[in-house]
Formats: structure tokens, sequence, C-alpha cells
């Protein structure tokens, strides 16, 4: 994402909120998916940052970027959220015994250990991956988008990066990759 | 060693949270949030219902310090009427009757508006009053009434009256004392905010509005 292809909008405009969610709405899941684990939840959650958003949409100043403010709620809404799961888990381990976790086939992802490693992470270093690594992110829109210095988002970021390598093992050489070029990315 | 990994990891965040494609899912905003303009004629009409029941409280305190304890149970009993909002009009048209009627040196409409209200008093007196409107009241009463119908008065008779009430289930405590000099508000004036609950009784056997209640003896 960057400053110069932000779309313009109006502060409490109807017809620009709606933009707005058909714009962002997909990348907004996205980054939610990579922090939750698990593509229902996340849409919950994306729904219910939306409204939280157009509750505040006509406060919403324009210096910074809309999505990354919705950004900054949706992820909230997210730690929020996991906050309760985890409370929630002790006694739905239980519940879960000999099950798989989602039984749900429309909430299987591709990539589940990449899903599973993030789904790992403290929330705002899942976040700060996905915002910069799959969204194109700077570092200042990171910050806005968790609320946080700059210099406390490059730590996230070394931090993530280095729980990641750790868990999912090393990557495979550049030459592979190199035979591989990245494809997918919404840059 | 990081750029490496960076390549691989957008590459997989690429491929992974790519499949994830969520089509058109109707917002849930749109569902839970009216329209702004909307919202400000909810909250403008939401006010009505309180203006109505102080209007009326209003004119029925003017009323009660007005006439004396007759024209209270008169109250009482039109309080608890469905034309509460009506008798309330009727008596602030009275007042503003009476008003234009008073010479530029005259004061002073108690007697006007009293003579209204006893006249309608005696067309429903026929209709007894609500099983809490008994109450009892001395003196001078200088109620304190509110819209919820609770009052409180006081003065050197000793005398608590219960304020009018919209519903006829207002508070009013009675301390009576044997306080021989009743003191009837002159004038229906100047208790116009919500004041003026009770009236007093001769012998400390008043009528406290709707909802009086009280236990004074002589």
């Amino acid at each position: 994402m960057t400053d110069t292809t932000s779309p313009l909008y109006t502060p409490g405009s109807q017809e620009d909120f709606n933009r707005l969610y058909r714009d962002s709405h997909a990348r907004i899941l996205r980054t939610l998916v990579a922090v939750l684990g698990d593509v229902g939840t996340a849409e919950d959650c994306v729904q219910d940052a939306f409204v939280k958003a157009y509750k505040a949409w006509p406060r919403w100043k324009p210096e910074a970027p809309a999505e990354a403010w919705l950004h900054r709620i949706a992820i909230r809404v997210a730690i929020s959220h996991r906050r309760r799961e985890k409370l929630r888990e002790a006694g739905a381990l239980i519940l879960r015994l000999g099950r798989s976790p989602s039984e749900d086939p429309a909430d299987e992802i591709a990539g589940q250990d990449l899903i599973a490693a993030l789904r790992r992470l403290p929330p705002d270093q899942a976040a700060a991956v996905v915002l910069r690594h799959h969204h194109g992110y700077s570092n200042r829109e990171i910050a806005t988008a968790l609320g946080a210095p700059e210099s406390t988002v490059a730590a996230r970021l070394a931090a993530a990066k280095r729980k990641l390598r750790d868990d999912l093992g090393a990557p495979p050489p550049l030459a592979d990759l190199d035979a591989n070029p990245i494809s997918g990315t919404s840059r | 060693m990081t750029d490496n990994f960076d390549r691989w990891l957008e590459d997989e965040l690429g491929t992974v949270l790519g499949s994830v494609d969520p089509g058109y899912v109707a917002p849930r905003y749109l569902e839970t949030r009216a329209p702004r303009g909307a919202r400000k004629l909810l909250r403008v009409f939401s006010g009505v219902p309180a203006l109505l029941a102080t209007k009326a409280a209003m004119a029925s305190a003017v009323v009660v310090a007005a006439t004396g304890a007759g024209a209270a149970v008169t109250v009482a009993a039109t309080s608890n009427s469905s034309s509460t909002l009506h008798w309330g009009q009727m008596v602030e048209q009275q007042v503003e009757k009476c008003k234009a009627a008073l010479g530029a040196d005259q004061h002073g409409i108690g007697e006007c508006v009293s003579a209204f209200a006893k006249t309608h008093g005696q067309q429903q007196s026929t209709g007894s009053p609500s099983p809490d409107s008994t109450g009892d009241a001395t003196g001078d009463a200088h109620g304190k009434g509110d819209t919820n119908g609770k009052g409180n008065g006081d003065d050197n008779s000793g005398g608590n009256a219960g304020g009018a009430s919209q519903n006829g289930n207002g508070n009013g405590n009675g301390n009576g004392n044997p306080h021989p000099t009743p003191k009837p508000h002159p004038t229906p004036q100047g208790n116009a905010n919500g004041v003026g609950g009770g009236t007093g009784g001769g012998n400390g056997n008043g009528n406290g509005g709707s909802g009086g209640n009280g236990n004074g003896k002589p």
C-alpha cells in the first residue's frame, strides 16, 4: 500500500464508506485470517470492525490512510477475540478431544503450517508480518495500523520473523526461489 | 539469509492468503445503525413524552395550589383519566384567559382559575379518586411535585403533601400536627415549575394530590 495510490475519502460520507468497504474488505480479511487462523472467525471480526469503523467514520482524520485506520480497528477486534478465545480454550479442549480443530471444510486454508505458525505469534506481530510482507505496508503505515511507534514496529517484525524461522525451519535455497518467482502478493 | 527468508515469506503469504477469496459479503454495519438524520429525528421525538408529562404536571400543580382541597381531589381524579393532557391544556388556556381579563393595575388570577377548576371539579366529582389519593396534609402546602408524582411539602404547620401525579402513583408523607389554622395558598402562580403538590387542610386532613399519603391528625 502506498500513499500515492490511496483513494480519497470524506469522513462521514456514506458513499465513501461503502467504497472503502468494497476496496479494503478482502485485504483486511486476509490480515485477520493470518492473525486468527480461521476464515469464518476472521470474517466475523472483520464485520465487527467495520461496524465500529462505521460509527467512528465521521471522526476519521484523513491524515492517516483509511485502510491503515481500518486495520487498526480490525486488529484490535482480533486481539480481543483471541483473548476471549484463550479463556474458552480450557473448556473447549475437553470437547475437542479426538477431533480436528476445524471441522468445517469451508474454513480450510491452504498452507496451514504458515497460518498455524502465524497464529502462535502474538497478534500484533502476526499482523505486522502480514501488513509488511503481504500488503506491502511501510513501517509508518504499520505503526498507524498497530497504534505503536515505528521503532516498536521494527522490533516486532524482527522478533516475529525470528520466531517464524525457528518454527517453520529454514526456507528453501535461493536458487529454488529464483526458479519459482514470487506470485500472488497484492503489492 | 534475511532477504531469502523475506522473499519466501512473501511468496507463501501470497499463496496462502491469496486463496482466501471472500467474494462479496453484505456489510453488517448497514444493519446496525440508522442514518444520522433519522437518529436525530428519533432523538427529537424521544423527548416528547417527557415534555408532555411535564406540561401536564405543571398544569395540575397550578390548579392544585389555587383551588384548595376540593380541587385537589378533582385534579387527582382527572389526572388518572385519559384526558390528563386535555385537562392540562384547558387549564393553561384558562390561565391565559384570566391573565388577559385582568386590568393593568390588577393582580392575581387565583379566583378566576379557581372558579373554572371548581366547575370542572363538580362535573368530575361523581367519579371516585384512586385509592392512593386519600392522603392527609395540613397547613400551607408548598409541596414540590415532579413528574413522578413524588412530593414533599413543608411549612410551619408541618404538613407534607404529595404532588399531583400523571398516573396517580405519587408518594406523599403526611406529618400532621394539631395546628388549627389552615393556610391555603392564595394564588396558583409561582409554583409552575413542578412545585405545588398538595393543599392545606383545615384540621390537618387535607388532600395530598394524587398519591398523597400521610397520617396527620389534629
